[in-house]
């Protein structure tokens, strides 16, 4: 299979000896010179969706350090010239490249020649196109695990599985978005981007969510204990006296319970009252179900009143403990449960960016 | 001997009318033709050429025409090729051939285009005897005759069930090619191609005219890209419907006309206050403007427009169904505004902006409103009949009900 810009008008794709003509729409024309191979191979294309059909005039720019590095750009767009980056010449080429990348992914079915590129292009999804070299990534999977917080806080995500509806529905597409201003997270992990960015958004079930969620949750726990080590170690390299290092060790020996590292995680300024509300809810209501059994959470609630900030983490500990123990006192509250997952994801999102 | 030379001599050789049968759906007469494999590729040839709205070639897979052409260099026989004579003028036995031999140019291949170019190109491939055994081959046509331009449309829907059918709007554009070269009663059709740009309010673009006209017979705005004629069966019934006489597109042409006549004499056009508008308005309403994201500042320019000739298209097809009207000449070009042409610009632009913003595909949405708006402006019913200002809000709510 081979790509060939040699008309001005048309895609002309060639499978073996046959050719196939695609028509261009007439606005990317102008951009074709743009968009030759080399650039092609400088560029990243990733398929995106958003809750709710994207909009053709939601095109969103992609910036590093104030320059465009790409667009997000609407399946309607890429074919049409009446939305208000048609005369952009920027936003051309990649749209340009981003065409020219789609056909290359779909590999031509010649068996059903498509008659025009709105037969290939997805007016369901977004396209991300980006400049690599700009983004300092090697690869989309790269370009994913460095920049999904900022796609998934801007009501993107992965659109690769196009039979997946939207179940939890995360976040929206914010009504005054105008661009997306990337910079790499601070979490590598490949499983963190996995979970929240392909499988909790499309996932039906509140609770088998909630579990996902707390593997991220175990990570940060994770990434909370290390720090504490690495600060031990530090300190045990310098410390001259036995009794203070054994105070230091005594507080890490504290900090290795689990509900010390779950509060540790959910102590950071970003917690919004929106999750500390959604806990609360849960919490409540399966507390209520489990007044009889009061002596029982009566250290839960000691604790909780040690101090208030920690307190919704020990309310989530809670919850995670009902959740995995006593699946059947939660399984009745569907509801409360899918707005906490929603809330929990969009706060631990924020801790990864 | 040369190619053309061979197929001159097989020219000479009298075609042969095994059947004439008449059409009664279409109204026309059908012969069925044998003649030689270079008596039709010279009739082919002077079809190509010079309809240049004839479809081109569909270079595609290896499992369709590529196996077509190696059977026919096998020897198999073809079936009918299909050509309709443009000339509504009934023909008899004996002048259908000899308009094929003397005037090709006046028919068009309705079905067969892709074969006539296997035919064309096996026969620059060849030569020497295989050459002329192929050539004097036969193969078997069939002409229609005698059949009015939705006739032959209708003819051509129905028979285009091949493996790469034509769209709907190619059909039309091959029916309809020849108002290129004459104006109906003072309408000036351009075509992209010529470089030349609609200016004139007698003006209009044939593609966006004839892309109205399929609204019209499709009772549907949305542009035909994806539509599979085949499963159109209702643009097939509308057609059936049409009076056969009736030269309709002619007549479309001609309605779309005097509405905007009408808008014209109406003088719509936005103040320059720039206390009171918007300044990019003004910047739309300046010839040179490359803001074309505002939609028009004066009556005219907001109507002409391929998105609004489409609405219209759609809207007028659909009133006709409802028995709004029996014919496009009990359509009246009568409005009032509605309102001060300032405010009236104002409305039409904040709509179009507010449909642009929140539509999954604009040029749909646009298409949609204009639909509803041109509904709401002829429907005798409707609370804003015509009434140029009212019909604004009632067809935006309508589109957003509907779904943009």
């Amino acid at each position: 299979m081979q790509f060939i810009y040699r008309s001005v008008n048309s895609f002309n794709v060639k499978a073996g000896e046959e050719i196939v003509r695609l028509p261009i729409p007439a606005f990317n024309q102008k951009y074709l010179k743009d968009a030759t191979l080399t650039r092609e191979n400088d560029c990243l294309l990733i398929k995106l969706r958003s809750v709710g059909s994207p909009k053709e005039n939601q095109i969103i720019p992609l910036l590093i350090g104030g320059n465009t590095v790409g667009y997000v750009i609407p399946g309607a767009a890429l074919c049409s010239n009446d939305h208000e980056f048609a005369e952009n010449p920027m936003f051309g080429s990649f749209a340009t490249i981003a065409i020219y990348k789609i056909l290359q992914s779909i590999n031509f079915e010649i068996a059903s020649i498509p008659t025009s590129l709105d037969d290939v292009i997805s007016e369901e999804h977004f396209y991300c196109i980006a400049n690599k070299k700009f983004c300092k990534v090697r690869s989309e999977d790269e370009f994913l695990n460095s920049f999904f917080p900022d796609l998934m806080l801007n009501g993107l995500f992965d659109g690769k599985n196009i039979d997946h509806k939207f179940a939890l529905q995360l976040s929206e597409i914010p009504s005054d978005l105008r661009s997306i201003k990337l910079k790499k997270a601070n979490s590598g992990a490949p499983f963190v981007r996995k979970a929240f960015f392909s499988l909790i958004p499309f996932e039906k079930d509140p609770f088998f969510a909630f579990f996902y969620a707390w593997q991220v949750v175990e990570f940060f726990m994770l990434k909370e204990f290390e720090a504490k080590l690495s600060a031990f170690i530090k300190r045990h390299e310098e410390e001259k006296s036995i009794v203070n290092f054994r105070k230091a060790l005594d507080r890490v020996n504290e900090f290795s319970k689990e509900k010390n590292r779950i509060r540790a995680v959910f102590v950071d300024p970003k917690l919004d009252t929106l999750l500390h509300e959604d806990i609360e809810d849960v919490y409540s209501l399966i507390s209520t179900q489990l007044e009889t059994k009061k002596n029982g959470n009566s250290a839960l609630e000691d604790e909780a009143t040690e101090n208030d900030v920690d307190v919704p983490a020990l309310m989530l500990y809670y919850i995670r403990n009902t959740m995995f123990h006593s699946f059947e006192k939660i399984e009745s509250h569907k509801d409360p449960m899918g707005k906490l997952i929603k809330s929990l994801s969009l706060y631990l999102i924020k801790k990864c960016s | 001997m040369p190619l053309n030379s061979l197929i001159t001599l097989h020219i000479k050789k009298n075609m042969e009318i095994k059947s004439t049968l008449p059409d009664r759906v279409v109204q026309g007469t059908s012969f069925l033709l044998e003649m030689s494999i270079g008596e039709y590729i010279a009739i082919a040839k002077v079809i190509i050429d010079r309809n240049e709205f004839q479809r081109r070639r569909v270079k595609s897979s290896k499992t369709t025409y590529s196996l077509l052409r190696r059977d026919i260099e096998r020897g198999c026989v073809l079936p009918p090729l299909v050509l309709a004579h443009r000339d509504t003028a009934p023909g008899n036995v004996a002048t259908i051939t000899d308009l094929l031999k003397s005037n090709p140019d006046q028919f068009i291949i309705l079905d067969g285009l892709q074969r006539s170019f296997t035919l064309i190109d096996i026969s620059n491939e060849i030569d020497g005897n295989e050459l002329e055994d192929f050539l004097g081959r036969g193969l078997r046509c069939e002409i229609y005759d005698g059949v009015n331009r939705a006739g032959i449309l209708y003819r051509m829907l129905t028979l285009n069930t091949g493996q790469t059918t034509m769209s709907l709007r190619h059909q039309i554009e091959i029916m309809y090619l020849d108002y290129l070269t004459k104006e109906v009663e003072g309408v000036r059709l351009i075509r992209e191609v010529d470089d030349a740009s609609v200016n004139k309010l007698n003006e209009y673009n044939f593609r966006e005219m004839i892309e109205g006209f399929n609204s019209y017979i499709d009772r549907n705005e949305l542009p035909m890209d994806r539509a599979d004629v085949l499963d159109n069966i209702s643009s097939l019934e509308n057609l059936s419907t049409e009076n056969n006489d009736a030269d309709l597109f002619a007549k479309f042409l001609k309605t779309w006309h005097s509405f905007i006549l009408a808008i014209d004499q109406l003088n719509i056009e936005a103040e320059k206050d720039p206390d009171t508008y918007h300044d990019n308005l003004f910047e739309a309403h300046d010839e040179d403007s490359k803001n074309s994201f505002v939609w028009g500042g004066t009556g005219v320019r907001i109507f002409k427009r391929p998105q609004a000739v489409s609405g219209f298209g759609a809207a007028i097809g659909m009133l006709r169904d409802e028995s709004e009207f029996e014919d496009f000449s009990n359509i009246h070009m009568n409005f009032e505004v509605g309102a001060e042409p300032h405010i009236f610009i104002l409305a039409f632009n904040e709509a179009i902006q507010n449909i642009n913003k929140n539509a999954r595909k604009i040029g749909n949405a646009q298409r949609l409103f204009f639909r509803m708006y041109f509904k709401m402006l002829f429907m005798k019913d409707s609370t804003s009949y015509k009434n140029l200002y009212k019909s604004i809000s009632l067809a935006q709510n309508g589109a957003e009900r509907l779904g943009i």
